[in-house]
């Protein structure tokens, strides 16, 4: 019996790493860098940890949680609210508020399902996406208000209107949906025919605009739902476009890189060197955008190269300007935080210490 | 290179069968598997022919002399027995390739289920990239999880009175064991070591299997599940199988 069991029991333990190691971590996720500022901090969220580092100097000025827990990963940008609270999205099933200044838990609001994407706070509400393909409505308290279902899981954070009367938000269900922010009502929905992982930008004027999976951008009429005009690109999208002064700026998986006109014309387009999962960040006179291949671009507002700097590791997040410095956060390289000047040089870097 | 052989050409087949089944995940499985066993039924054919001439062997009388004469020198039955094999021209590990096979598929599946099933955006982005050109994924994704009552992603688990009970688990344990009690030819040496092992094996692999298909996805379950029953089903239209060795004494007949 000794025989046969040493030899199974070394199966198991072989098969059963083979499992989990090769899977893409099939229970530990990696995680998916969000970074939010303000004046002074940067909080950076990434794997098992949120992390609160001055934005000056790089100093680390605490993390949460204490001990990691294998199921508490984190895949969003941290949001900060009116009345001084920091939100982050948990993949175990938390809605996580903690207090900006010391890191420490103010309240957690518990689901069925991860929260991937981040929460939008409209006024005294939070509307928090989650992948049981629930809208939780829910107050400042973490005191659930209630949940609107659509049709597939939600991973993008929602958007509204500069009244904040309309919220918008997309699933993967391949829909787009509209809800009214007085009623916390559905006022339409329109299915796009392929999943939406990015969030809408919304004009002036009401015409969403959606990039899809199915190689697309799409505006619609956020009146009367019609699609106005879709234009066909090279690759996927992943992340939501940024309007500004009637340019969309965009990536795709592809790798390419769009600047395209609000009526569906491309202006000019960039190859860089990799696929583009972020949105980028669009100043007066720059664009600045990050592809997987850990590289950081900065380009005129015509498109023409101005410097590129290389970063070690992989960069999945958007760019974030704080101050007068570029906050980069690469994945699996030397650094979780990289601060560039505005001209490309780095300014200084941050690594965890290990705890 | 793992990747390339195995779990693209397995994630885009799963990914195909589901878009032509409706988007019903759990049904891509079950015709993944059919198309698994139909693809390696010459190998199963090969290891009931191992089994078997193992099993003719044992009762033969060369067999059972040679173990008498070198019963006290296990080292030297092992080198006779060897060399018996070689004449005989028996692959005494012909049976077991079939299983050896297992190993490297139930692996890839595991990974193309969870890349399929895609519950964080690592994976799905992995997952994205390794679909084959001419699938029309765009409309596939997110790929449909449910499958009657089972969350094919996560562990499969029916709670009864609060207590989550996994069915699958269980009934991969029992369809396991009746397959390998059913297919290992009964042993006519009194104290031959290699039925004892039999033996162990046909009460450790229903375990071992079980474990797996409780702690992981409910997806390599079902796999599992519908391989055993159509490996009986196999082992049946061969009119192989050994049913006296698991219905009750009163239900044969005489």
């Amino acid at each position: 019996m000794k025989k046969i069991l040493i030899p199974l029991i070394f199966i198991l333990i072989i098969t059963s790493s083979l499992l989990t190691a090769c899977s893409g971590a099939a229970f530990i996720p990696s995680g998916w860098a969000g970074l939010r500022v303000d004046h002074e901090n940067a909080y950076l969220a990434y794997s098992q940890y949120i992390y609160a580092i001055n934005i000056a100097d790089g100093v680390e000025k605490w993390r949460y949680p204490v001990k990691p827990d294998a199921k508490t990963t984190f895949f969003s940008p941290p949001v900060l609210t009116d009345d001084g609270q920091l939100l982050v999205s948990s993949y175990g099933n938390k809605l996580i508020s903690l207090n900006p200044s010391t890191g420490l838990e103010n309240w957690t609001f518990a689901s069925n399902n991860h929260f991937i994407s981040s929460p939008l706070v409209v006024g005294k509400t939070i509307y928090a996406p989650c992948a049981d393909s629930n809208l939780y409505v829910i107050d400042l308290k973490g005191t659930k208000i209630k949940e609107i279902n659509a049709g597939g899981p939600l991973w993008t954070t929602p958007i509204t209107d500069s009244e904040n009367k309309t919220l918008y938000f997309t699933s993967m269900d391949h829909k787009i949906y509209a809800l009214d922010t007085q009623t916390n009502e559905l006022l339409w929905s329109k299915d796009l025919g392929s999943a939406l992982l990015g969030t809408p930008a919304l004009s002036q004027d009401g015409i969403l605009y959606i990039g899809t999976f199915d190689k697309q951008m799409i505006a619609i009429n956020s009146q009367d739902r019609n699609i106005l005009w879709q234009s066909a690109i090279d690759g996927w999208v992943w992340a939501g476009p940024i309007l500004d002064k009637e340019t969309l700026y965009f990536g795709d998986l592809s790798g390419k890189f769009y600047a395209m006109k609000t009526d569906g014309t491309t202006t000019w387009s960039l190859q860089p060197d990799g696929p583009i999962t972020s949105s980028p960040l669009v100043t007066e006179s720059s664009i600045f955008l990050t592809t997987e291949a850990g590289t950081v671009y900065a380009v005129d507002r015509d498109g023409k190269p101005m410097w590129n700097q290389s970063i070690k590791g992989t960069i999945y997040s958007s760019p974030i300007l704080a101050g007068d410095v570029i906050l980069i956060t690469p994945q699996g390289g030397d650094s979780l935080l990289v601060a560039l000047n505005l001209n490309g040089s780095q300014k200084w870097s941050y690594t965890p210490a290990k705890k | 290179m793992w990747n390339t052989i195995i779990i693209d050409p397995m994630m885009n087949l799963l990914l195909w069968i589901y878009s032509i089944l409706w988007h019903n995940f759990g049904l891509a499985i079950i015709v993944f598997t059919i198309l698994i066993r139909l693809v390696t039924h010459p190998l199963t054919v090969q290891q009931l022919k191992g089994s078997q001439a193992m099993a003719d062997l044992q009762k033969s009388k060369k067999f059972q002399d040679l173990q008498k004469k070198f019963k006290d020198d296990k080292e030297k039955l092992q080198q006779e027995t060897m060399k018996l094999y070689q004449e005989l021209g028996i692959n005494p590990l012909a049976s077991c390739l079939p299983t050896l096979i297992q190993f490297p598929i139930m692996i890839g599946l595991y990974q193309a289920i969870m890349w399929l099933m895609s519950v964080t955006p690592g994976q799905l982005l992995n997952f994205v990239r390794h679909i084959y050109p001419f699938i029309s994924a765009s409309s596939l994704i997110p790929i449909n999880n449910r499958f009657l009552w089972m969350d094919l992603s996560q562990p499969e688990r029916v709670k009864i009175f609060g207590v989550g009970i996994p069915v699958l688990a269980i009934l991969v344990v029992i369809t396991t064991y009746l397959q390998s009690k059913m297919m290992t030819p009964p042993s006519s040496t009194p104290g031959d070591q290699s039925a004892a092992m039999a033996q162990s094996m046909t009460l450790m692999m229903p375990l071992f299997m079980g474990y797996i298909a409780y702690l992981y996805s409910s997806g390599l379950a079902l796999y599992f599940l519908v391989g055993n029953i159509i490996y009986i089903v196999q082992y049946a239209a061969m009119g192989k199988l050994n049913w006296r060795a698991v219905l009750p004494k009163f239900l044969l007949p005489n």
